[in-house]
């Protein structure tokens, strides 16, 4: 990139804009008029997509940054900054720029606008945060604003004729208000707080530094003299005042690298160096003159109403407001202060928000800054003398560190009429005196101290006691409210609606180590379910409110509280109970999408305790009083709006007693405590008619391994029927005996409870949970069963079938007949996703003994009550050895049951299962192809299944039947099959219900979608089967919200169905024949067929999106099958290297991290695994230092890199000595800054060893 | 109708002068506004009593936004030159402002206003000063003072009782009607004239002209008998000054924490004195210690320790330091490069600076520590400098002398004065020096030596120390002089020794302003020098209060010191006269009162910060690129 050639283009651009150009244009309207043309900007990716021009594509959707593909043939650009002779100075995006632009493109000088950010530039770039971007831009054709010798459509407009209309100007005076009320400047990263003032002076003036060589003081004419001169003069001409100096805040922000004309001096005398970075109003609240170089800071000091004297020639200068000591050019009309407060920040500067399209209002921007800024301007007397809005009630006990902080954010709201009121509950610590200290300043803080410790959930109710806002907040002294504008705008929902309550999101938990360095943030998994927002509702309309965790979420209207009786009833875990009971009774509930609070996760080891008994007991009453809160409205009552509420309850509670520690504490104590506890359980079962069925499996923080197993609803059918030992089991997840198993199933159900038990235990017990207790034993005398197999087809309703089985197994036990608990498929994370007793297929094919010794033991212990036995998989029908099934039940007679369905809607359906239905051979070829593989074409063959069918077990034997409702005896698949297998039992059984049916959800545009995805890479199998799960529910649920219609997929083409059925039509004649003795069609006529839709660009976002959370992330090799969706790789970060600690030679990293890797990848999934392979040592502080810290210590300790009392120092001159022999001072630089880094990167392998030699510890990352 | 083009009817520092005459003329009389302009000077000479006569060109054109009093006589279209309407003497006055500069034919106007005048009528004639741009109607570009001056006296005015003052915009002067050219012959429009008109008396009292003198003068005899209101006149040039107002000064006293040398001695007098006279003073030093200072100061005097080091942070901090102060005016003292930095800090603040030097001007130049050049530039800075003696004033350019300023030291009043009529066992010649080279005592021990035989009551102390003093021993005791010559060492309180002494030797070559000559004389010593130290020349009055030998030679000096040594009531006699010197011209109400004088001048100048035009400044740039840095030297 040529800086000369930039510069050139630079200035010529400069220099011919001034002499060519239309004196008409409206440059605003002008650019507005460009939005849609592809722009391109002078920011690289990164600064347009996640930094200070993240807000950019929200005006010009098609932007391009400078280092992207097509830049140099954009319709227009932007360039940033400016171009110096020497590339040093240069704009480096702006050099790029004017070397890829297009030559015969406009090209417009952009600047970020006189509102830029909440934060600045500086933090905007530096922590990539989009919500820092500028929020807005001024744009000329002509010149940058700060030119002074270079008139540019500013200030044309200014020496023009134009003048502001009347509503204009009211407009451009109440913004001018308030941007100096509310202290609105152009970067809002800056402390309110004043320093404290020399005592003695009667009145302040302020002088303004800037960054030193700033184009903005280049081309707005100062320089060292000035800045010189301006100070002196400052002096000079106030002989009675202290003269603040305040240096730019970039000298702050970009230390090292920004200096100012001021940076040099030290306070002496009258002069004050303020260094550290303040608010401007807060300054100009001092002092009565601001001298200036071309500083914003002299336009914002006439907005306060101060003198202001300009030493350079800044664009607001010479327009008959400001002092000006040197000839301002180009000037000539006095102006208002309004009218250049409405040409500069509201015609002049184009203003955009983010997450929002199109331009934004100034009125919209502001109240961004002021409620994004991360300072606040403190509260006014008025403020404070008013009654609070909002009490925020916090325990305090142990967290002097963190009481200021929280306190702190409370005190930054922009809701500024709260009253804080921290309860001291006898805190061992210091923290009163934080307390003390923060409320001398602050009145709205009052303390309150405790003479007892009575634990947070009394002191808050102290707390209450002590309030008088409206509202109250709870916050615990070690949390912190991460939104400044949370109480404001919270207090506005609950009063705009007369809500009870009303929610904020819990934006984070912090996870701190012991030295309370941050480890990382993680969101509360349970804030999935809250991130809509919800106007007005209630507990029973919004069941979703039963996965809130914490009490200090939530808003309250204190008169809400008290009227309702709500309060802590326990010292501790104590939250439930109020939460619960205060959903319970509010009559308006509101849900913000908006985070608040803060979580902090301490790893200091004081913070945790056993628990005990004492524990046990709090939480059990607050259960208790939870029950009670819900049952007080009904919520018993079957059909009640809130019995899932109380089912849900009860399952927490099922949860947190058994499963979480209580169970395992009790029956530690021994059998008496034991059942003590248990039947206190049962007795709170029973007091709500819990039921297995009603256990609540969608909720957070459930064991999934229990849940897979269904062991829950077991849990609680065990305990209502006092089945201790059943309980035990489930909970441990342990094997049940096959004797007991059948034992439990054969009995015939006295009550609901029983009947209860026997469904869940049969659900539970399958495959390897049901363990075999004997030998198997020679066949008894009994007469073989009948065995049924069921073959599907697929697509035929066989999944309905097999749950329907499944669910009837112990029923149907009593009836003779087995559908086996063992042989089992189903997908672990898609239980529906069931392919019945598949794994006999394998069984048969291999001879493995193990499934029919079972089918043997069992036949033994049911003792003879079995007459048939029922295998149902659809497996059974592509999978050409089959057949053999007969074999692997010799003896017994075997009858096989097969549906058959049209060819084009069997391969249709088909075709759309392997593709989007997740199926474990996914297909990822077209439609056609897909047809014409040999397997295909053997399936749409139906005589082949048939004819081998027949000639193991007899044609006899082999029942076809037709797949069409209208066929059915009665119409009914189920009789059918009733009537098939000779059951007639099954019609007297309960169906499954709807939800676990296997349909297809999406429509054929769907598939094909879902298709391009299929060749792609995933971490693992289960991963894909989830990106399926995922991308099908959610783009259901897309469809939905949007009212679309979402027809069943189609895939055919008429042709391709015609070709098909004609294809197989001598088959299909044969088998009517053969099979069914008919002369007519086997099959009716095609169904109507779907209509196709159209796909939306969002749905593919979505399945993109949903696809990179399941890809495999490292060496991502695309290979895709179609063209892949545009994508841009997310810039990668590299951290600087930096040496870690892994021991002498760096064993603990070469030997001991694979060692560990192999060990750990046996239960972590791939991308964390590749996240410890790549940082082992980061990885073990960031994921084990809490829950392990011994094991994260002992694994790799850390430390100093230059080993023990720092003794491989000694090799530091040594070696630098050794480099200076080289003669280049440069390196002796770098490695004066880490010589062991320094040693590490060395190019020659030689040179390395010797670095090793000096330094043998330390690896580089 | 073609607009007649506007006229410039407002001249800058016109009102003061016309109420300066007004004042300086009470017994009034008949007076002719030649050329009435705006009607302003005839309006206030009206008003004030006089009889006024307007004439003029184009009085329209002038008189647009006042008319001119009823009743006033005016007569308009009067040709300077060829004023017809008027009789020979019918004025008792002229008022001639920014006319001449119309006239091409200046000797024939001034000729006609001589007729117009009565016998001892007076001239007031104002002339813009010289200027580059050529101005419409101005075919006389314009004077400076001195040239307004010499065309007076040439056209035969009396400038004896006349005054000078280039004021405002107005280079102006009053003289009377003199008695005319001087005879044909005498002149010859050539070299020579300005003498003669010099001899012949008719410049400015006191005024004595030669060729090629300076004429870009401020002033000539001018008082103000009227303080002017339009640009503040320096308390020096009012007839009847006011009573100095306090000031606020600081002094840039280097090393007065860490030596005694003659400068710091000066700095804390003047200090003090200034104080005393109830100003506020701040003393600014370099010294990264903060040592308290070495002098005495006065409990009212703030001291503030800037930075030794002398780099650009240094004086910035150095500028702050003093603009922070509030300060009336700068007086820095020193001889070195130093005075570099106090009018970089002076221009940088915008405080008027006055420069004190206190060295023959050749010495730093010999040391190094300050070239001409340097100087110059310096010196160029100042408001006002100054200067020991008048022989220092030649030092400087002669763009600058007029910022000169010579007030010598003084020294603290002694306690006794020297008794030359007392008995005493031994007389004693006392010399106190440093003893080094320039100071010349060796050629002191010598001449003794050849004295000491003839006075054996006699003997020398020298008081001082120095790199010279073992040779100087060595010398003694070779001369065998040794019971006559007392070595009497380095000592803080020297006044025990003058009060002792009977005379005073001062040999040296070279002197600022010796304080030890001037203690000398506070004491009623008298003294013996060489008369081509300029330092010493200046306060000895030779055969008054001491002897100046015109050769430097031991000789010389022997004679001169045997002269005094022989004769008692000479010495009391010369002892009295330099007593009577000491109180005249060095004592402190008289020197106190010049520094207040010159501060308070300084303070009234405004500092102008006025950057070369643009054709100097490229010259300059020129010449360098050329030959290199530019120096007085190679300049041409």
């Amino acid at each position: 990139m040529s800086n000369q050639q930039a510069f050139l283009r630079f200035r010529e651009l400069l220099e011919t804009r001034q002499l060519s150009h239309d004196p008409d244009l409206d440059i605003r309207e002008h650019v507005l008029s460009l939005k849609n043309q592809k722009a391109g900007f002078g920011y690289a990716s990164h600064g347009l997509k996640t930094s200070f021009g993240a807000n950019l594509p929200n005006l010009f959707p098609n932007a391009i940054a400078v280092d992207e593909a097509g830049i140099d043939s954009a319709d227009f650009y932007v360039a940033f900054g400016t171009i110096f002779q020497q590339p040093d100075h240069s704009h480096k995006g702006g050099v790029k720029l004017f070397n890829a632009a297009s030559p015969t493109a406009e090209v417009l000088f952009g600047e970020a606008g006189f509102l830029a950010t909440t934060h600045s530039w500086s933090h905007s770039f530096k922590e990539h945060n989009p919500a820092y971007a500028c929020l807005g831009y001024v744009y000329d054709d002509l010149a940058h604003y700060f030119m002074a010798d270079y008139p540019n459509r500013l200030v044309r407009k200014l020496n023009s004729h134009a003048d502001p209309s009347p509503e204009e100007l009211n407009r451009a005076e109440t913004l001018l208000q308030r941007i100096v009320m509310q202290r609105v400047s152009k970067y809002n990263a800056q402390p309110m707080q004043a320093p404290a003032m020399t005592e003695g002076y009667t009145r302040r003036v302020l002088v303004c530094d800037q960054a030193y060589a700033d184009a903005s003081t280049v081309y707005g004419k100062v320089g060292d003299a000035e800045f010189e001169k301006m100070l002196l003069a400052a002096i000079a001409e106030n002989p009675d005042a202290e003269i603040l100096v305040k240096t730019h805040p970039d000298t702050v922000w970009e230390k090292d690298k920004r200096t100012g004309y001021y940076t040099h001096l030290q306070s002496t005398g009258r002069v004050r160096m303020l260094r550290d970075p303040i608010n401007p109003y807060v300054l100009f609240d001092l002092v009565d003159t601001v001298y200036v170089g071309t500083s914003q800071m002299g336009l914002e000091a006439l907005f306060a109403g101060k003198k202001v004297v300009t030493f350079g020639a800044p664009f607001y200068a010479g327009w008959g407001l400001t002092d000006d000591r040197q000839k301002i050019p180009h000037r000539h009309r006095s102006r208002s202060l309004a009218e250049i407060f409405h040409y500069f920040y509201i015609w002049y500067t184009i203003y955009h928000l983010p997450g929002k399209k199109g331009v934004a209002e100034i009125e919209d921007v502001l109240s961004y800054i002021e409620t994004k800024r991360p300072y606040q301007r403190p509260p006014t007397a008025a403020e404070i003398a008013a009654p609070p809005k909002v009490s925020v009630i916090i325990p305090v006990h142990g967290v002097e560190k963190y009481i200021e902080e929280c306190i702190n954010s409370i005190q930054i709201q922009t809701l500024k009429e709260v009253e804080i009121i921290p309860v001291n509950d006898v805190s061992p610590d210091n923290a009163q005196a934080v307390i003390d200290r923060l409320a001398a300043e602050d009145p709205r803080i009052r303390p309150i101290v405790l003479e007892q410790n009575v634990k947070q959930g009394m002191a808050r109710n102290k707390g209450f006691e002590a309030a008088r806002g409206k509202y109250v907040w709870l916050l615990d002294g070690d949390d912190w409210l991460s939104n400044t504008d949370m109480l404001r705008e919270l207090f506005e929902l609950a009063e705009a609606d007369g809500l009870d309550m009303v929610r904020a999101r819990k934006a984070f938990e912090a996870v701190f180590d012991e030295n309370d360095v941050l480890l990382q943030e993680r969101q509360d998994g349970s804030e999935k379910y809250f991130t809509e927002a919800v106007r007005k509702t209630s507990f029973a309309e919004a069941p979703h409110l039963l996965h809130n965790r914490h009490c200090w979420t939530w808003l309250y209207r204190r008169d809400f509280l008290t009227q309702n009786d709500i309060r802590f009833i326990t010292p501790q875990w104590e939250e439930r109970a109020f939460l619960l009971r205060a959903l319970v009774k509010a009559k308006a509930i509101g849900l913000s999408a908006m985070n608040g609070p803060a979580y902090r996760i301490r790893t200091d080891s004081t913070a945790r305790r056993e628990r005990d008994s004492t524990d046990f007991e709090m939480m059990l009453k607050n259960f208790d009083s939870t029950f009670g809160s819900l049952a007080e409205e009904g919520a018993a009552e079957r059909g009640n709006p809130l019995r899932h509420h109380l089912n849900f309850q009860l399952s927490q509670f099922l949860q947190h007693m058994l499963v979480a520690g209580p169970y395992s504490y009790y029956r530690e104590q021994g059998e008496e405590a034991e059942l003590a506890f248990l039947s206190r359980l049962r007795e709170q079962f029973l007091r709500f008619d819990f039921q297995p069925d009603d256990f609540v499996t969608d909720m957070h923080k459930l064991s999934a391994m229990r849940l897979a197993a269904s062991a829950y609803p077991l849990m609680v059918a065990a305990v209502v029927t006092g089945r201790w030992d059943i309980l035990r089991l489930s909970v441990d997840l342990a094997p049940i005996p096959q004797d007991k198993l059948y034992q439990i199933l054969l009995a015939e159900p006295t009550d609901v409870a029983t009947r209860g038990l026997q469904t869940s235990l049969s659900i539970y017990a399958r495959n390897h949970r049901a363990q075999p207790v004997t030998e198997p034993q020679p066949d008894s005398d009994h007469p073989k069963p009948r065995v049924v197999i069921h073959i599907g087809s697929t697509k035929t309703g066989s999944t309905f079938l097999q749950h329907f089985l499944e669910k009837n197994r112990p029923e149907l036990l009593r009836q003779g007949i087995w559908f086996p608990e063992v042989g089992l498929f189903w997908q672990p994370s898609r239980p529906h996703k069931q392919a019945g007793h598949s794994q006999f297929n394998r069984a048969a094919l291999k001879d493995d003994p193990k499934l029919r010794d079972h089918i043997r033991r069992g036949l033994e212990l049911m003792d003879g009550r079995i007459h048939t036995i029922v295998l149902s998989s659809e497996a059974f029908f592509l999978n050409e050895n089959s057949p053999l099934l007969a074999d692997y039940f010799a003896g017994h007679p075997v009858e096989m049951v097969v549906y058959l369905r049209r060819q084009d809607e069997w391969a249709n359906s088909q075709y759309c299962e392997f593709v989007a239905g997740g199926a474990v051979g996914r297909v990822k070829v077209p439609i056609d192809e897909w047809l014409t593989l040999p397997k295909t074409e053997q399936w749409l063959d139906y005589r082949v299944p048939l004819t081998a069918w027949s000639e193991k077990i007899g044609q006899e034997n082999v029942h076809v039947r037709v797949y069409d409702r209208g066929e059915f005896v009665d119409g009914d698949l189920l009789a059918d099959f009733a009537q098939a297998t000779g059951l007639p039992q099954l019609l007297d059984m309960p169906r499954p219900v709807e939800l676990q049916q296997n349909d297809a959800r999406l429509s054929a545009g769907h598939v094909e979608l879902l298709r391009r995805f299929n060749g792609r890479r995933f971490q693992s199998r289960d991963s894909y089967f989830n990106f399926i799960e995922e991308a099908g529910s959610r783009l259901t649920e897309w469809r939905k919200e949007r009212g679309l219609p979402l027809p069943k997929p189609w895939v055919l083409t008429e042709q391709q169905a015609d070709a098909l059925m004609q294809h197989v039509e001598l088959a299909n004649a044969a088998i009517a024949k053969e099979y069914l003795g008919r002369d007519r069609d086997l099959f009716g006529p095609r169904a109507a067929i779907p209509e196709a839709v159209p796909i939306f660009e969002e749905e593919e976002d979505l399945v993109r999106k949903i696809y990179r959370r399941y890809r495999r992330k490292p060496k991502v090799i695309v290979e895709p099958v179609a063209p892949p969706p545009k994508e841009v790789p997310a810039a990668i970060e590299r951290p600087a290297p930096r040496i870690v600690n892994y021991g002498v030679l760096g064993w603990r990293l070469w030997l001991l991290t694979p060692i560990l890797g192999a060990v750990y990848a046996r239960f972590a999934t791939p991308e964390r695994l590749d996240e410890f392979k790549s940082e082992p040592f980061e990885f073990s502080r960031r994921h084990w230092a809490r829950r392990r810290p011994l094991v994260a210590r002992l694994v790799y300790p850390g430390g100093n890199s230059m080993g023990p009392f720092g003794i491989f120092r000694l090799a530091v001159p040594v070696a630098r000595g050794l480099i200076g022999v080289t003669g280049r001072p440069e390196m002796q630089k770098k490695f004066d800054r880490d010589p062991i880094l320094f040693a590490r990167n060395m190019r020659s392998p030689w040179r390395r060893a010797v670095g090793r030699v000096f330094f043998p510890i330390g690896e580089k990352f | 109708m073609t607009q007649s083009p506007p006229v410039t009817t407002m001249i800058s520092g016109q009102i003061d002068l016309i109420e300066e005459v007004i004042a300086s003329f009470p017994q009034k009389g008949r007076i002719l506004d030649i050329g009435t302009g705006s009607g302003e000077a005839a309006r206030r000479f009206h008003e004030a009593g006089w009889e006024v006569t307007a004439t003029g060109f184009n009085m329209e054109a002038y008189l647009d936004h006042s008319s001119l009093p009823e009743g006033m006589r005016v007569i308009p279209d009067v040709d300077v030159c060829d004023a017809h309407q008027f009789e020979d003497g019918e004025f008792d006055a002229i008022w001639c402002a920014h006319v001449l500069e119309h006239v091409s034919n200046t000797g024939l106007a001034l000729e006609e206003l001589r007729r117009l005048l009565k016998p001892n009528g007076w001239l007031f004639v104002a002339v813009p000063p010289y200027k580059e741009q050529v101005v419409g109607g101005h075919v006389n570009s314009g004077w400076n003072l001195g040239s307004l001056i010499y065309v007076l006296a040439d056209a035969g005015f009396a400038l004896a009782e006349g005054r000078f003052i280039h004021y405002g915009y107005n280079i102006f002067g009053m003289a009377q009607r003199g008695p005319g050219k001087l005879p044909d012959g005498a002149l010859r429009r050539a070299n020579g004239d300005i003498e003669a008109l010099a001899e012949a008396g008719r410049f400015p009292k006191g005024f004595n002209p030669g060729q090629g003198f300076w004429g870009r003068k401020h002033a000539v005899n001018w008082r103000w008998n009227r303080a002017p209101q339009q640009v503040p006149a320096p308390r020096k040039e009012l007839a009847h000054p006011p009573e100095i107002a306090p000031m606020k000064i600081g002094f840039f006293v280097p090393w007065i924490t860490m030596g005694k040398g003659g400068t710091e001695n000066v700095g804390q007098m003047m200090a003090n004195a200034m104080v005393a006279r109830g100003h506020e003073v701040t003393i600014f030093t370099f010294d990264d210690k903060s040592a308290p200072s070495r002098w005495p100061l006065d409990d009212r005097i703030a001291l503030v320790h800037l930075p030794e080091a002398t780099d650009v942070p240094a004086d910035q901090r150095m500028a702050i330091e003093v603009a922070s102060r509030n300060l009336d005016l700068l007086v820095g003292l020193h001889m070195n490069r130093t005075m570099l930095r106090y009018v970089r800090c002076a221009h940088k603040v915008g405080l008027p600076l006055i420069l004190s030097e206190h060295i023959d001007p050749r010495f730093p130049s010999w040391m190094g520590t300050f070239s001409p050049d340097e100087r110059e530039v310096a010196m160029a800075g100042a408001t006002l400098i100054h200067l020991l003696l008048d022989d220092f004033v030649d030092t400087l350019d002669p763009s600058i002398r007029g910022k000169a300023r010579v007030i010598q030291n003084t020294v603290p009043e002694p306690a006794t004065l020297a008794d030359h009529g007392a008995v005493k066992e031994r007389r004693t010649l006392l010399a106190v020096s440093r003893l080094v080279p320039r100071k010349n005592q060796a050629v002191t021990v010598e001449a003794f030596a050849r004295l000491a035989k003839d006075f054996p009551d006699w003997q020398l102390q020298i008081v001082g120390d120095g790199q010279l003093r073992s040779r100087l021993e060595t010398l003694v005791t070779t001369l065998e002089i040794q019971d006559q010559v007392q070595f009497a060492g380095e000592h803080d309180d020297v006044y025990p020794f003058y009060a002792a002494a009977d005379l005073f030797v001062i040999p040296s070559l070279f002197e600022g302003f010796p304080l030890t000559l001037c203690e000398a004389m506070a004491h009623g010593l008298p003294s013996v020098g060489l008369a081509l130290c300029s330092g010493v020349r200046e306060q000895i009055r030779d055969g008054e209060s001491g002897i100046l030998c015109e050769n430097d030679d031991v000789a010389t000096l022997e004679a001169a010191l045997r002269q005094l040594m022989s004769d008692q009531d000479a010495r009391a006699r010369m002892g009295l006269a330099a007593r009577q010197t000491f109180l005249d011209r060095f004592s402190n109400d008289v020197i106190h009162s010049a520094w207040e004088e010159l501060f308070d001048e300084a303070r009234h100048m405004r500092h102008v910060r006025k950057a070369p035009d643009h054709a100097t400044l490229m010259a300059v740039r020129l010449w360098e690129q050329v030959w290199g840095p530019i120096t007085k030297n190679n300049a041409i």
